[in-house]
């Protein structure tokens, strides 16, 4: 992993309108800073993937789609994690814990789920999730062992 | 606004048409239309559908979901002893462990590229 990189990103934050499009182009900057952080294609994907989910979830559920609203993500490098943060100020949500994954095999195709894939995928991705939420603002932390380097 | 419009190029091969998902990404900007364009195929009576996602690089839940959803559609009313299929081809190895992680890569028949979808219906 490159040094520089790390001290680069170590407090990079940024403020977004609750808007999908513009979580796109923050979801293009996650993965140039995964990579910078020396994760694979493959984990960047995954990491780029999870926190896309997190802001679509954030964009959809707490701020409704209502452009006023905002998010704050940040992204800081902690010993051997790196960590993102997510903050709206959109509707207290309900808790973040991951739906019991269906019995796909038995089921017919009229019954296989089109959503609430999002939960699980963070849930599977990050070492850990941590959610948050208060009357004025929803936070999420998500954690993400660095690849290549021993715990401290 | 809420979403963008999904490009889509299509191609006719006989009964089969082939639908290329001209974006990089198949996220939740761009499935309500994905979704929206690929039942307008089906309703118009296309029973044999190829979804080519070769040119995606980035795919979420919600563009995974409106897969299922098409899925679906296409299944719809399979009882009636109509022959309807849709096959996915061109996965980027990248987007692969969405499929795997959600377990759809057991759901959905998956070919490698567009030639290969083609003969798997060639061969029906």
């Amino acid at each position: 992993m490159k040094n520089d990189a790390v001290s680069k990103i170590n407090c990079f934050q940024i403020e977004l309108p609750a808007c999908l499009v513009e979580a796109r182009r923050l979801s293009e900057h996650i993965e140039k800073c995964c990579f910078e952080l020396g994760f694979d294609k493959n984990e960047t994907y995954l990491i780029e993937l999870a926190l896309f989910e997190a802001i679509n979830n954030s964009i959809k559920h707490a701020c409704k789609h209502n452009r006023s609203r905002t998010l704050k993500f940040g992204i800081e490098v902690k010993e051997n994690q790196v960590i993102f943060t997510l903050r709206d100020n959109g509707i207290s949500c309900h808790d973040l814990r991951p739906p019991k994954p269906l019995p796909l095999d038995s089921l017919s195709i009229e019954k296989l789920p089109e959503n609430s894939f999002g939960l699980n995928i963070i849930h599977t991705v990050m070492n850990s999730v941590e959610f948050t939420p208060t009357r004025l603002c929803n936070t999420l932390v998500m954690a993400k062992d660095l690849p290549g380097r021993d715990k401290l | 606004m809420i979403g963008l419009d999904a490009k889509l190029n299509t191609e006719n091969y006989g009964e089969i048409l082939v639908a290329e998902l001209d974006e990089d990404r198949l996220d939740a900007v761009i499935a309500p239309d994905f979704k929206k364009k690929i039942q307008g195929y089906i309703e118009e009576g296309r029973s044999f559908l190829v979804i080519d996602l070769s040119r995606v690089d980035f795919i979420d839940s919600t563009g995974l979901g409106s897969l299922v959803a098409c899925l679906k559609i296409i299944k719809r009313n399979i009882d009636t002893g109509e022959n309807k299929e849709i096959v996915l081809c061109g996965i980027n190895q990248k987007v692969m462990p969405l499929f795997q992680l959600t377990r759809m890569d057991q759901i959905f028949n998956i070919r490698k590229d567009r030639d290969d979808a083609l003969k798997f219906f060639h061969e029906k």
